[in-house]
């Protein structure tokens, strides 16, 4: 069969239609008060994230906010994880927390399943991917992974400075990602361009978004129909020709697993790397045991991924009830901090404190419940490498200019310009 | 203490013969069991005439009479007081010690012994096959040391470090035929290695090890309920779980954590984000 109907047309169905859903009034500006006026995207909250969500621990424990049509920050880690775990009461039909609720009937596929799908659909869509994703897997991108930092430290040159976020730990989870759907690996300015789009650009006016968002669909579909001519051996043709229930896949749900793995596939990596970096650039100690003892790195890796996880999930609650003390109302956003889950010290001894060689650490950087992030295994693998090969290469570095360190806003957390001085 | 004996009965035969004065009846009994355990080892209980043995410890032979009713009690009686008694001297030395690692250190003592003390031993379970006038009293020996054996085992079952479902009188026995056997095989007619013999009886001893016992009963178990495929399991215990097919946590085997596997184990266990490892102790 060489043309897929799916996808034969040039245009696919809804293209620069507001889809359909629920949309509220857009609020920006300054946080009045965080336990009642909180907002994930506002220069403050990527500022101060860890004195904020520790503040309200002690006064709230669940703040509220009027924005985004409404929604709550629990700051605990047993009410994150009792959310985490309560797929009943709280849908993922959408998980970025902004001003759109798509209709209650995507539920339970949600736009880009499984992580925006709901049980039972989500189970089966989920195992679908599953085997991609192993730890011996994607443990077959290890050396390409290690190659390609090894080139970009090589592109340094002598530089004194360099930008470890924007010349190192971004270009290595666009690139695992790009070979592994199967793009060019050219693309990759685009794919941060869709990374903004998707994650920061929330609070953007609904036709600005729209449009932005039509741009990483319109490339989606470019790269399917790519491969619908040309099949190969990779996520896209796979994808394409996976089944589910004994039918091939909806257009809707191959463009929309594709957009999440490579959105999700990218900056949440991006960000764990130049964390860490931005830890041991300003943590000469640490810097200087895991360079002495690179054994120490696995266990060094999942306390940076506790103390400095990237990724915040949101939820939708599906009715009204009365849940550990506040009132909340069908529809309501919760954002689901997996940060400040891990530095709550109710569950962690010295929740604020790095501690390298911690050998206790039940962190849900990759969420908890059936949500687990898919791409787990693939993250530890090219932190792990970026790492490694970074400590191997540069051993000796610092902050260039504390002040200059930028972090992106929003859901996703981690630096995005990170000067350090290497020479 | 085994030198002690042999300085003594060193001393005691440059005594030479005749009564020495001032003397009690039980320092009389002491030399002749001393001289009965040294003529008996040296020249076999059918070499040996009671007259030797009197000589050997200074005394006329009614003396000798006068203590001990034949040859056949002389020789138990200096088997009991001076015969090989490895266990129960090592037992005296640390009554604290793990009952287990006593059987062990003594066991591998076994496969280099060449102690003199154990021809006693040899000599006595030789004439018993011969003469029921030995054999009599040997069983009586035999029986006294099966029980003191059997009882340490019961010291060790109630410690839970010798599984309870096991006879106290067949490993009993069994350590007996163990230490017997030793004192008729010695190493000159044919040897094992001290460390591929320790190494076996390791292995003996964790077989008779309760299952609740320490390492060996730990089990690792996951709920598949509750994993969701973190990998954390395998990733800190290799030797202990596994991906399978869509990266969930498998147990290997049947979750037996090996010894020297124990902290991986706990590892594994304290790392799970989902608390779906769990480790066990068998009952």
């Amino acid at each position: 069969m060489s043309v897929d109907d799916r996808f034969a047309q040039d245009h696919w169905e809804g293209r620069g239609e507001l889809p359909p859903g629920a949309r509220n009034e857009i609020i920006t500006g300054p946080v009045s008060d965080w336990a009642t006026d909180f907002s994930h995207l506002e220069p403050e909250w990527s500022a101060d994230m860890y004195e904020i969500q520790g503040d309200l621990r002690e006064r709230c424990p669940i703040a509220h906010t009027q924005r985004f049509g409404g929604g709550w920050l629990p700051v605990r880690y047993e009410d994150v994880a009792a959310i985490a775990y309560d797929t009943d009461s709280f849908s993922s039909r959408q998980i970025i927390m902004g001003n759109y609720r798509p209709p209650r009937d995507s539920a339970p596929i949600g736009g880009s399943p499984p992580i925006s799908s709901d049980p039972p659909f989500h189970h089966d869509a989920r195992k679908l991917l599953l085997p991609a994703f192993t730890k011996a897997q994607v443990s077959k991108q290890e050396p390409a992974t290690r190659r390609f930092c090894h080139e970009l430290i090589d592109a340094f040159d002598g530089q004194q400075v360099v930008d470890a976020a924007r010349d190192y730990a971004q270009h290595i989870p666009m690139r695992v990602i790009a070979d592994m759907l199967g793009f060019p690996p050219e693309d990759g300015p685009r794919f941060r361009r869709f990374v903004e789009t998707t994650l920061e650009g929330v609070n953007l006016p609904p036709e600005e978004r729209m449009e932005k968002m039509t741009a990483l669909f319109d490339y989606l579909f470019e790269q399917v129909r790519e491969h619908v001519d040309h099949p190969r051996d990779d996520l896209t043709s796979f994808l394409i020709d996976a089944k589910l229930y004994g039918h091939r896949l909806e257009r809707e749900h191959v463009a929309g697993t594709m957009a999440l793995l490579l959105i999700a596939g990218i900056d949440t990596s991006w960000s764990a790397i130049g964390a860490s970096l931005w830890h041991l650039a300003k943590t000469p100690e640490d810097r200087h045991r895991l360079v002495a003892d690179p054994g120490l790195l696995p266990t060094a890796i999942e306390e940076f991924l506790r103390a400095y996880a990237p990724v915040t999930m949101a939820r939708l609650v599906r009715q009204d009830m009365h849940w550990r003390g506040v009132d909340m109302k069908a529809d309501d956003w919760i954002l689901l901090s997996f940060p400040a889950a891990n530095r709550d010290p109710a569950q962690f001894d010295r929740a604020d404190e790095v501690v390298i060689d911690r050998e206790v650490n039940r962190h849900a950087a990759f969420g908890l419940g059936i949500h687990r992030c898919i791409g787990s295994h693939l993250a530890r693998m090219e932190l792990r490498v970026a790492l490694d090969v970074w400590l191997e290469r540069v051993k000796d570095f610092t902050l260039a200019d504390p002040v200059a360190v930028t972090w992106s806003a929003g859901q996703i957390r981690g630096p995005r310009t990170l000067p350090l001085r290497i020479g | 203490m085994g030198a002690g004996v042999e300085e003594s009965n060193e001393q005691l035969f440059n005594e030479g013969v005749g009564r020495i004065s001032g003397v009690t009846a039980a320092d009389t009994r002491e030399r002749l069991l001393r001289g009965a355990a040294e003529v008996f080892a040296r020249r076999g209980y059918d070499g040996t005439r009671v007259a030797d043995i009197a000589a050997a410890a200074g005394v006329s032979n009614g003396a000798l009479y006068a203590h001990f009713g034949s040859k056949a009690e002389l020789l138990v009686a200096a088997l009991r007081a001076h015969g090989r008694r490895l266990l129960a001297d090592a037992f005296a030395a640390d009554p604290d010690q793990s009952v287990t690692d006593l059987l062990l250190r003594v066991g591998r003592s076994l496969a280099r012994s060449d102690d003199a003390k154990q021809d006693l031993l040899v000599e006595g379970l030789v004439a018993a096959r011969r003469d029921e006038d030995v054999a009599r009293p040997m069983r009586d020996y035999i029986g006294e040391r099966a029980d003191w054996m059997a009882g340490l085992v019961r010291v060790a079952q109630a410690a839970d470090e010798i599984d309870a479902g096991l006879s106290p009188n067949a490993l009993a026995h069994f350590c007996f035929l163990l230490a017997m056997g030793s004192a008729l095989i010695t190493p000159d007619m044919h040897a094992v290695g001290g460390p591929e013999w320790a190494a076996l009886l390791n292995r003996v001893a964790t077989a008779l090890a309760p299952e609740t016992d320490g390492s060996n009963a730990m089990k690792v178990q996951i709920n598949a309920e509750q994993c969701q495929g973190h990998g954390r399991c395998y990733d800190l215990a290799p030797g202990l779980f596994a991906a399978d097919d869509e990266g969930y946590g498998t147990v290997l085997g049947d979750g037996a954590v090996p010894p020297g596997k124990e902290d991986e184990a706990r590892l594994a266990v304290a790392n799970c984000p989902e608390r779906a490892v769990t480790l066990v102790q068998e009952p």
